[in-house]
């Protein structure tokens, strides 16, 4: 068994307990190169004996080999292959019959791993379930697949974490590895980019307590290396050793935190039932919680540290604070830019930052005063609502809700739109001269190259970094995290 | 047709006055139709009496229940036959009386014998075409053998009314101008009593593979689920599946057809790479 088919097996399994009869079903889900597309039995209530594949295939993305090394039975001791065949260009089948002494198979699992090849230059292959697809029970009734459904066989590395895991992902540094963090479920998973395995410390992941669909975030508090989240519940810090070092309930916190290294302080944008809030936790002593909106507000964004300001969005725009060096927080006068915002800020230097705002306007906060600066930046009204921002390149850049980018040049505030896709792209990164971004259909790499990921995407695009074997970083809906070369 | 009925039946006739102890053996072979369409039911003997060398047979079937023969008058299509052979077939214009058969054929060869070898082993003689008509219940199962004597007219031995077995076959005698030896017919139940073997002269409303007989007659995996079941002894067949099982050889050389009237892994492989597209098993 699979690490991918223990962490689903025991999910899906409640499932299935709970349901009282369905029809078998499999589905597709997507895999590396390297392990190959996976396709999952559902059985439904019945007792499956014998299984007919057959899968549609991007022939201008790759191939799929007619030979039985293209498939790997995820179950040889209860599986049977009665041989597989590629036929019309592009449809491959497999039928497989139970060979165990019982009566088949009534419990949830991956049937076989299909194992295409890629053309060279591409990066992904998408394969399409058809709906000749069907499964025997042990009556020999035949369920069809009721609709088509695609995944991606990609060039990296793809892991899944079990459940809904539609956040956003964090790269960050634990001694020689470049490492992802992410959150599935309750759970903060922190692994190796280079192979998506546990990091020492956090194996099987650290559980929360709570749901999170907060941004994990990398940095020093107390002196130590940390790994910041929020939940739906509380703020928690785990060290990069994996050791849990505080746990304040405060309450929902749906961005990342920022992590102070030089007032040791960690901030966190937190939404409760009386409005927006921000609590200041110091390394120690008590936390410090600091309503920054009434009854009706929330906070839209995460905290933003640089020099003595702190930046925070919220339903009434950005709110401006003056740090002291113990890291306590002095408010100050709302940067008045006249509508919501819904962006984080970002840091742009030369004493500014951007944000952006929920009518599709991007300001530029200077953070010596606090206030917006003259010249506003203006995306289509069909770009908004923007993404949270990239700083990289010279370019503040965001992702649109129709599909392209939009890059600011913070000295001019000119704006200029990239396209992307055709739905809503998230959060983008930049690395070296390229950018990169994913969108809510499955889009995902840079510009002019992504690959189709077939399904949501998390709301952050990540880079490990610009050198020869670092990797693009995105996690999907359905509970994968993507290492995708770059 | 009328008019090779007299030689036909004076020849069957001497049958009933010669009676033999051996016994042709006549394989009406099982053969699933799909509703609404036509197929071919393989006519195959073994066993010759006399010298071993068969020159004429006739043999009825019963039909109904949806199955009717295609052009009755031609129903029958001997495997090879020459200008001087007669072959007389039909529905029941052959004699009068209470129990006419369904279909009968006679065939009787002018030059040489239509098959030799008293061994068990089969050779062809040809074909019956028979039809299911449209609407038929997928899985339906109609067994062809009439195992009922009927009543023959004027043949040829001086009587009005004979009552005839439903099958009766020629042969030879080793001796040169002698007459040929009437011998009874034997209709077999199994081409082979060994292995799985399929039941015989049955026609089952299916298409061929179809072995859960379906009634959307697809070809899928419940087919391949229920195949791999019967032949690792985990569940058992019932004739009509037996014979929507038996898929292979697509041509059996010694009794004509498809399959070989066994299942085994043959029909597995068939059925396996009809289902991946790499051989057909079709409606005819």
């Amino acid at each position: 068994m699979t690490f991918r088919t223990s962490l689903l097996t025991a999910g899906l399994a409640l499932a299935v307990a709970g349901t009282a009869f369905a029809a078998p079903s499999v589905k597709l889900m997507r895999g590396s190169v390297d392990n190959g597309l996976v396709v999952w039995l559902e059985p439904g209530g019945s007792t499956v004996n014998a299984w007919q594949v057959e899968v549609r295939f991007d022939t201008a993305a790759g191939s799929i080999a007619n030979a039985a090394s293209s498939f790997v039975l995820a179950n040889p001791d209860a599986w049977q292959s009665q041989g597989q065949n590629v036929k019309n260009g592009n449809v491959f089948a497999v039928l497989c019959t139970y060979k165990g002494d019982g009566e088949g198979v009534s419990t949830p699992g991956p049937l076989m791993y299909i194992k295409p090849s890629l053309l060279e230059g591409k990066k992904a292959i998408k394969l399409t379930l058809t709906t000749d697809t069907n499964i025997s029970d042990s009556n020999y009734e035949v369920t069809y697949a009721a609709a088509e459904q695609s995944a991606s066989v990609i060039a990296g590395k793809v892991r899944n974490l079990g459940g809904a895991a539609n956040n956003s992902v964090a790269v960050g540094v634990i001694g020689a590895d470049k490492v992802v963090a992410a959150v599935a479920g309750t759970k903060l998973y922190v692994m190796k980019a280079s192979d998506l395995t546990d990091v020492v410390g956090f194996e099987g992941g650290k559980e929360l307590g709570a749901a999170s669909v907060g941004r994990p975030a990398f940095g020093v508090f107390g002196g130590n290396p940390v790994i910041a989240v929020g939940t739906d519940a509380a703020g928690v810090v785990f060290s990069t050793a994996g050791a849990e070092l505080s746990k304040a309930e405060v309450g929902s916190i749906k961005t990342a935190p920022a992590v102070d290294a030089a007032s040791n302080n960690i901030y966190w944008a937190v939404s409760t039932p009386e409005g927006a809030k921000l609590v200041r936790q110091p390394a120690s002593g008590a936390a410090e919680t600091i309503a920054i909106g009434g009854a009706g507000t929330d906070t839209t964004s995460s905290p933003m540290v640089v020099g003595d300001a702190l930046l925070v969005g919220t339903t009434e725009g950005v709110k401006f604070f003056r740090k002291a060096a113990d890291g306590a927080l002095t408010p100050q006068a709302d940067s008045v830019t006249g509508d919501p915002t819904n962006t984080s800020p970002v840091w742009v230097g030369a004493g500014n930052a951007v944000v952006g705002s929920a009518a599709g306007k991007v300001y530029k906060i200077v953070t010596a005063t606090g206030a917006p600066d003259a010249t506003v930046a203006t995306v289509p009204a069909a770009a908004a609502p923007l993404s949270d921002p990239f700083f990289g390149g010279g370019e503040a850049v965001f992702g649109g809700t129709d599909g392209k980018l939009y890059a600011v040049t913070p000295g001019t505030m000119a704006v200029a739109a990239i396209d992307f896709g055709t739905a809503k792209v998230n959060s983008p990164v930049v690395v070296g001269a390229k950018k990169a971004a994913g969108d809510n259909t499955g889009l995902f790499g840079f510009v002019g190259e992504a690959i189709d990921l077939a399904g949501a995407l998390g709301k952050a695009t990540a880079a490990t970094g610009t050198a020869a074997g670092d990797s693009l970083v995105i996690n999907t809906g359905d509970g994968d995290i993507i290492a995708l070369p770059q | 047709m009328k008019k090779y009925l007299v030689p036909c039946a004076a020849l069957l006739g001497i049958a009933l006055l010669c009676p033999r102890a051996d016994a042709a053996g006549l394989l009406l072979k099982s053969k699933p139709i799909c509703p609404g369409s036509a197929g071919d039911v393989s006519v195959a003997v073994n066993q010759i009496g006399g010298s071993g060398e068969l020159w004429a047979i006739d043999f009825t079937l019963k039909l109904g229940s949806g199955l009717s023969a295609v052009d009755a008058a031609n129903a029958f299509t001997p495997a090879a036959s020459t200008a001087a052979d007669v072959v007389v077939t039909g529905a029941p214009t052959v004699g009068t009386g209470v129990a006419n058969p369904d279909l009968y054929v006679g065939y009787v060869r002018g030059t040489t014998a239509m098959a030799t070898g008293a061994d068990a082993t089969f050779k062809p003689i040809g074909k019956v075409r028979l039809a299911v008509a449209a609407g038929t219940t997928v899985g339906t199962a109609i067994d062809i053998a009439n195992t009922v004597n009927y009543n023959v007219a004027n043949d040829g031995t001086g009587s009005t009314t004979v009552s005839r077995a439903p099958a009766t076959a020629a042969t030879s005698t080793a001796t040169a101008g002698a007459a040929v030896v009437a011998e009874t017919v034997t209709l077999l139940n199994a081409i082979t009593a060994t292995g799985n073997p399929v039941p015989q002269h049955l026609v089952v409303v299916a298409k061929p593979g179809n072995v859960n007989l379906s009634t959307d007659n697809l070809i899928n995996s419940g087919d391949a689920g229920n195949l791999a079941a019967f032949l690792l002894a985990r569940a058992t067949l019932t004739d009509a599946r037996k014979v929507a099982a038996d898929v292979a050889p697509a041509a059996h050389a010694a009794t004509g057809g498809r399959g070989d009237g066994t299942i085994n892994a043959g029909d597995m492989g068939l059925l396996a790479n009809a289902i991946l597209g790499k051989a057909t098993l079709d409606c005819e």
